[in-house]
């Protein structure tokens, strides 16, 4: 048996080691090196696995990912960007091959092997911006290019908000709360523009579906809507096996009983930041008063 | 009496959310939703022994014509036939 050195970080709440240094995640985490060590995952041929396969993009690159999930572990390849593996807890990464290029190992490393680590510790990644305001956490969705990341940028220069998240954002559903968590190195932003790393987790508020609309608007949307909406805006969640993807349904579920899911239409036009701003103030104080009057009643 | 029971077929997975249901399907990674009518329909069809049996509880239920009713629940059942959801 092959006995290495793990290093072990802090990410969304849960640890997750892995059989080298990362330099990403390095900055304003606990990082352990050495203590504990860890042995190298093993395939045997023949041993009977789930193959999933499936199309995704990384940053910018569209990849092909096989997932095999065998009882010693899962073993992700992302074509052309490496080979990695997870072992059945999400509690160790290992880099069984890496591309070449710095930069595309970094994507590949802290893309679908730690987004799959995490849910398997039951915690979920979604595409989404986020900012935090008076303490709790709304959250923005959509397609690439409806501008969660400005929305996001925007709010966090106006007074009370700041941002939590620009790409992927983690987040767990507990029995009575959806937390978010502010520690996911977000690899769109160039290093001077990243989120603050912070520990800790963010209570959410609001989930918010962006959209493309003449005028603003903001509604929230039916049950099923939401549970959908959060469905589809889960990262890496066609790599999942069934396992996970039963899981993942039950937190989708959950998660929108617990938070509201809108949707959030305005016209692309950076002028109308503002309003939407103003938007999301009022929704906010009008969630806290149903809150506080949901908790009085009970 | 022939039995028409139907089930969820394999690798089906139905929660309820609120009054409506999302549905996936494990093998294509497909999700459906139904709103409260069609979750109602689904849940009498797995409930009940045949088709008519279901009819029959939705009639109690809702306010509207048997020959309306027994329409709609055809074509859900036939939609959810045909994706693979019920068997």
């Amino acid at each position: 048996m092959e006995w290495r050195d793990a290093y072990t970080y802090q990410v969304a709440g849960r640890k997750v080691s892995f059989d080298r240094p990362v330099q990403r995640l390095s900055k304003g985490e606990k990082t352990e090196k050495g203590l504990r060590q860890i042995s190298t995952l093993k395939f045997p041929a023949g041993s009977p696995y789930q193959l999933v396969e499936a199309e995704g993009w990384l940053l910018d690159s569209q990849i092909h990912v096989k997932t095999h999930y065998r009882p010693e572990g899962v073993r992700m390849e992302i074509c052309g960007s490496g080979e990695y593996a997870v072992d059945t807890r999400g509690n160790l990464i290992e880099v069984l091959q890496r591309p070449a290029d710095e930069l595309q190992f970094e994507q590949s490393l802290l893309g679908p092997p730690l987004i799959l680590a995490l849910a398997l510790q039951g915690v979920w990644c979604l595409h989404a911006s986020a900012v935090s305001y008076q303490g709790n956490c709304l959250v923005f969705l959509g397609d690439s290019g409806r501008g969660k990341s400005t929305l996001a940028a925007y709010l966090a220069g106006q007074a009370g908000f700041s941002k939590v998240s620009d790409d992927i954002l983690p987040i767990e559903v507990g029995h009575d709360q959806v937390r978010a968590y502010a520690d996911f190195p977000q690899l769109k932003l160039p290093e001077d523009e990243r989120v603050q790393q912070q520990g800790g987790a963010i209570p959410v508020q609001g989930f918010f579906l962006l959209e493309d609309f003449p005028q603003l608007a903001l509604k929230e949307v039916e049950q099923t809507t939401a549970v959908s909406t959060l469905v589809h805006n889960t990262a890496a969640a066609r790599t999942f096996s069934r396992e996970l993807l039963t899981q993942h349904l039950d937190a989708c579920v959950q998660a929108a009983g617990l938070v509201p899911v809108f949707r959030l239409g305005y016209p692309r036009d950076y002028n109308r930041l503002p309003d939407v701003a103003d938007k999301l103030k009022l929704s906010l104080n009008f969630l806290e008063r149903s809150l506080l009057e949901y908790q009085e009643e009970g | 009496m022939v039995r028409l029971h139907m089930k969820l077929a394999k690798d089906i997975l139905l929660r309820k959310v609120g009054e409506e249901a999302v549905i996936l399907d494990l093998a294509s990674q497909r999700y459906f939703a139904l709103d409260e009518v069609a979750a109602d329909m689904l849940s009498s069809l797995l409930e009940t022994e045949t088709n008519n049996d279901a009819l029959e509880k939705l009639v109690l239920k809702y306010d509207a014509p048997w020959e309306e009713i027994r329409a709609d629940l055809e074509e859900i059942r036939l939609e959810l036939l045909g994706q693979g959801i019920i068997g």
